[in-house]
């Protein structure tokens, strides 16, 4: 099975996600922060991660970028997910070493077949 | 005989003084009446004049100030806060009166019944709540509501001070009372008023008294305790109806009184202004008394020359009585005489030689009279001129020299030297006889004499150079010697001068006196001022330096004294002091001038200070409102940004776990819950709508909402926005078509399926049966181009329609229309006025409605078909 990464800070959230992603077949990790996601990535090494942009400590931009700086990592499909605030940044994402994204609220029911689609053109 | 004589001069001097004094009594008299009559009249004149003036004067204050309080009860903010019974409010009002009035003391208002609603300065104890309906003023008032300057009322307090009120109604929107504004003048107000009217009423005793006679104003303060003048002579008058000016008796001065009356038409106050007769008629008493010294003068001149005349008469009796013992005596005198006493007859040859003169000559009596005078005794080298003058001198042609030296010769000693007096002697005809002289032997005394001239010319001429005048003072005080400049200042030659006081030729002779023997005393004095006096009367004001000087033994002899002229300085100094009056004057008159310019400025200002002040209330108020509408804006701001993160994350929740439940991820549902998890679904997608429009309405408000343009199909958005509400519209056995053409627009995709997702869903939600029907369809330019530019999109229905009246109402936020639907149709009213917002806002478009009530609307959205770059938000 799979394993892929979830960074969120809202617990809500997470399972919602989290439901969706096993549904579809996938062992899902969970990290509460910026710092413990990019230390799961770099340690566990998943299928892709899914990255909250708004979190405590440093946030999603920052996390990406560490991600993509380790070495073994450079190619993980990282998915952003952006509260309804920021809509507008999608540079700023991209930039940041993202290889998609979706707008909140997410819906559980669709939410997978779009990551799949997704990962799918990051050629895995 | 005597006796008689001056008994008779007596009579005489009697008779001249009557005859002197008696028409000159009768014309003084006569001089006074005229003058005093004449006075009054003027007087009369000039105190009608002035009264009328003060009367004209107090009325026109008056005037101005019940039109000052008038403007102020026409106030908006005032008549408001009465109407509102605000009493702090009031009392503001009141102390804004009194304090740009400037002769205001008080002010109160009262209800229309009288009851003071508020006073400043504020009474203690209070007075608010009392009635004052038993007030004149109120009385006054109430019964036309016009302004009443009231009668004289008395203040509870003692002493009693003259006090009147000034009244004035306020009046509401159509005239009705809203109350009353009563304003206390201050104490001074009449004095003050009549003060300003300047120096003219010196002297002069004005009073006001009212309508009744009472007292408003008298410059007498022991008078306070006094209230009714109606029974004063002029107030009497007044109170009958007449004005005018007479002399009367005033009782309460016991003394004639000079007085006017006069009083004002509209406010009714009675104005005196009256004199003692006594002071007016005291410029004719000097009159009268030069008028007396006059008589007193010529009386006694009279009087003088009838003893000159009494005198004269008697001496000549006498004389003849005396010249025989006088005869005698002379020839005594000429015996014994010191000095050659001679008479020459007109021919030269001696008539008459004395001893004495015997005896210069060295011959007897016989040798020398009857000889000629210039032939034995006069030397040799000086007869033929000496002769000559003699000879014109008998012929009357020159006058005698009075005072010469000459040489004689005598028998034994040759020539001596004499000092001759001479004199011509004339018969009773005045015809000239002969000459009469005397000689003193000096031939010794000259020798000394031609030395010591030569020493003091030298002197003499220093004197006599000089500028100021010059004296010398013997220690009795006479003057001893003077320079040609004191006969100047003096008018008196130095003969005259010579021998007399010193003191005589000051206006001040004490002080003169107190000067010299100050030098005396101390040696000297410096700069003592004294005013010297001229024959003719003029004066010299000088400064006199005085030291003593002394004989040849250091004896103190006198006093030199020397004047400086200081009369220049003096005029220089008055005309100086005369320039700085002047100036006084001026800047006196253009002071005064400038005051009464500045109050008619100030009352002017208080009208605009009034404006000013209701329009800074106004603007306050609405400086309030807009803060107030700030906050409010700020809270709205703040509110809409918490609700986009925070309503909405736990609104995900509920939505995402609700479907997925639905879906029975976690589990089989049984069908109630199936049915209570589908209204918990729906109702969170609702709320998130409503939640999501508010967000736009209120970004689109503040200009926030930008826009993201792209290429896409048309087509492609009008179905998935169908698509999004197909089962809504199956459920509810609606027909749902599109009519539409594939169309690449260039435009915000999002926006628009934002637009048309709205219209759409209006569409089913509003219609029960029948058919919903998208189309679209390009719209050429308005101008006529060929290219078309713009698409139109129709969303048409056939459900309840709209009525005429509400379509005007469609496009406006929170407005629902009223229809059977609205109670069970759910909605927030920013719907359409999204739509209308983002057409018109972001995709640069319109949006428009027409519709048959009952039958069917048709809502049509325009757009270009290329978004203009740059515009759009």
């Amino acid at each position: 099975m799979k394993q892929v990464l979830v960074v969120e800070d809202n617990k809500d959230n997470f399972e919602l996600i989290a439901y969706s992603l096993k549904r579809a077949g996938y062992e899902v990790l969970w990290a509460e922060t910026g710092e413990a996601g990019v230390e799961a990535a770099i340690r566990e090494k998943p299928y892709f991660i899914l990255m909250d942009i708004n979190l405590p400590g440093i946030d999603g931009f920052e996390a990406t970028r560490q991600i993509r700086q380790s070495a073994a990592n450079g190619d993980i499909p990282i998915i952003a997910i952006t509260s309804y605030a920021m809509r507008g940044d999608m540079e700023k994402i991209l930039a940041a070493g993202c290889s998609g994204y979706f707008e909140k609220p997410i819906d559980p029911l669709t939410i997978a077949e779009q990551i799949n689609a997704v990962v799918r053109k990051c050629g895995r | 005989m005597k006796q008689w004589l001056l008994d008779k001069r007596y009579r005489v001097i009697a008779a001249g003084v009557l005859v002197a004094a008696l028409p000159l009594a009768c014309l003084a008299l006569y001089a006074y009446g005229a003058l005093t009559q004449n006075l009054q009249r003027t007087k009369l004149d000039e105190h009608r004049a002035l009264a009328d003036h003060v009367c004209a004067h107090l009325e026109e204050k008056l005037d101005g100030d019940v039109a000052f309080g008038t403007s102020y009860a026409a106030r908006l903010l005032f008549i408001r806060a009465l109407l509102a019974d605000d009493r702090s409010e009031l009392e503001r009002h009141l102390r804004s009166l009194v304090e740009t009035s400037g002769n205001i003391e008080r002010a109160l208002v009262t209800s229309p019944q009288g009851i003071i609603l508020a006073d400043y300065p504020a009474a203690l104890p209070s007075v608010i709540g009392e009635d004052r309906s038993s007030k004149d003023w109120y009385r006054a008032v109430s019964k036309g509501w016009r302004p009443y300057v009231s009668e004289y009322y008395l203040r509870g307090a003692l002493p009693k001070r003259y006090l009147f009120a000034i009244a004035i109604p306020v009046l509401s929107e159509g005239g009705r009372p809203a109350g009353i504004i009563v304003l206390q003048p201050k104490k001074d107000y009449v004095q003050k008023e009549i003060g300003r009217l300047g120096a003219s009423f010196k002297g002069l005793l004005v009073y006001v008294v009212d309508k009744k006679g009472n007292l408003i104003y008298h410059p007498d303060d022991e008078l306070k305790g006094i209230v009714d003048f109606s029974g004063a002579p002029p107030v009497r008058k007044l109170l009958a109806g007449f004005r005018g000016a007479e002399l009367y008796f005033d009782p309460l001065r016991r003394e004639r009184v000079l007085g006017a009356y006069q009083q004002g038409s509209t406010w009714g106050w009675g104005v005196v202004v009256q004199t003692a007769w006594s002071e007016i008629a005291a410029p004719a008493h000097p009159v009268m008394i030069g008028f007396l010294v006059a008589t007193l003068v010529l009386t006694a001149g009279g009087g003088v020359l009838a003893y000159r005349a009494a005198s004269l008469f008697v001496e000549m009796r006498e004389v003849s009585l005396e010249r025989r013992e006088e005869r005698d005596r002379a020839q005594k005198y000429l015996d014994v005489a010191g000095v050659m006493l001679t008479v020459l007859d007109t021919s030269g040859k001696v008539s008459m030689m004395n001893p004495k003169g015997c005896e210069i000559l060295g011959y007897p009596t016989e040798k020398i009279v009857g000889s000629d005078w210039f032939e034995h005794f006069l030397p040799e080298r000086m007869r033929a001129e000496v002769r000559e003058v003699f000879a014109k001198l008998m012929r009357g042609e020159i006058e005698p020299v009075e005072y010469y030296e000459s040489p004689v010769l005598s028998k034994d000693a040759g020539e001596r030297i004499l000092s001759f007096h001479n004199a011509v002697i004339r018969d009773h005809a005045g015809e000239i006889i002969g000459i009469m002289f005397s000689g003193a032997d000096v031939t010794e005394s000259k020798l000394v004499e031609e030395r010591l001239r030569a020493s003091s010319e030298y002197n003499r001429s220093l004197i006599e150079a000089s500028l100021d005048p010059l004296v010398t003072i013997g220690r009795d005080g006479r003057i001893t010697d003077v320079n040609h400049a004191t006969e100047e200042a003096t008018g008196y030659q130095k003969d005259d001068l010579v021998g007399m006081d010193f003191c005589d030729y000051f206006t001040e002779p004490e002080q003169a006196r107190t000067g010299y023997l100050k030098a005396f005393l101390e040696g000297a004095v410096r700069d003592y001022p004294l005013l010297l006096r001229h024959r003719d009367g003029r004066t010299t004001p000088v400064l006199y330096n005085a030291s003593i000087y002394r004989d040849a033994k250091g004896a103190v002899i006198g006093v030199f004294a020397a004047a400086r002229d200081i009369s220049e300085q003096q005029r220089a100094a008055e005309e100086l002091r005369g320039l700085n009056e002047e100036l006084e004057r001026r800047v006196a008159v253009r002071t005064s001038d400038l005051e009464s310019k500045s109050g008619e400025i100030r009352e002017s200002q208080h009208a605009l200070m009034n404006l000013v002040e209701d329009l800074n209330a106004a603007t306050e108020e609405l400086r309030q409102a807009n803060l107030k509408l700030q906050d409010v804006d700020r809270l709205k701001s703040m509110f809409i940004a918490s609700m986009s993160h925070e309503l909405r994350t736990p609104l995900n929740s509920i939505i995402g776990f609700s479907s997925i439940m639905l879906e029975e991820w976690v589990g089989p549902l049984n069908d109630e819950q199936k049915k209570n998890m589908a209204t918990v679904l729906r109702s969170g997608r609702h709320l998130l709508t409503l939640i999501n429009d508010v967000i736009d309405v209120s970004k689109i408000e503040a200009g926030k909402l930008e826009s993201t343009a792209e290429d896409f199909d048309l087509q492609g958005v009008v179905a998935e926005s169908v698509a999004l509400l197909k089962n809504e519209a199956e459920q509810k056995g609606l027909v749902l078509e599109i009519a539409a053409a594939p169309q690449i627009v260039h435009s915000d995709r999002r926006r628009l399926l934002q637009c048309l997702v709205n219209l759409v869903g209006n569409a089913v939600k509003f219609t029960e049966r029948g058919r919903v029907s998208v189309r679209t369809r390009l719209v050429k330019s308005r101008d006529g181009a060929i290219a078309p530019e713009r698409v139109e999109i129709e969303v048409r229905d056939t459900g309840i329609g709209l009525r005429e009246e509400d379509l005007a109402k469609l496009f406006v936020a929170f407005v629902r229309i009223s229809s059977p639907l609205s109670a069970t149709v759910k909605g927030t009213g920013l719907g359409l006025y999204l739509v209308r917002k983002i057409a018109e806002g972001i995709l640069m478009g319109e949006v428009t409605a027409s519709s048959t009530y009952q039958e069917g609307s048709s809502f049509r959205l325009t757009i270009p078909l290329i978004l203009p770059q740059g515009e759009g938000q």
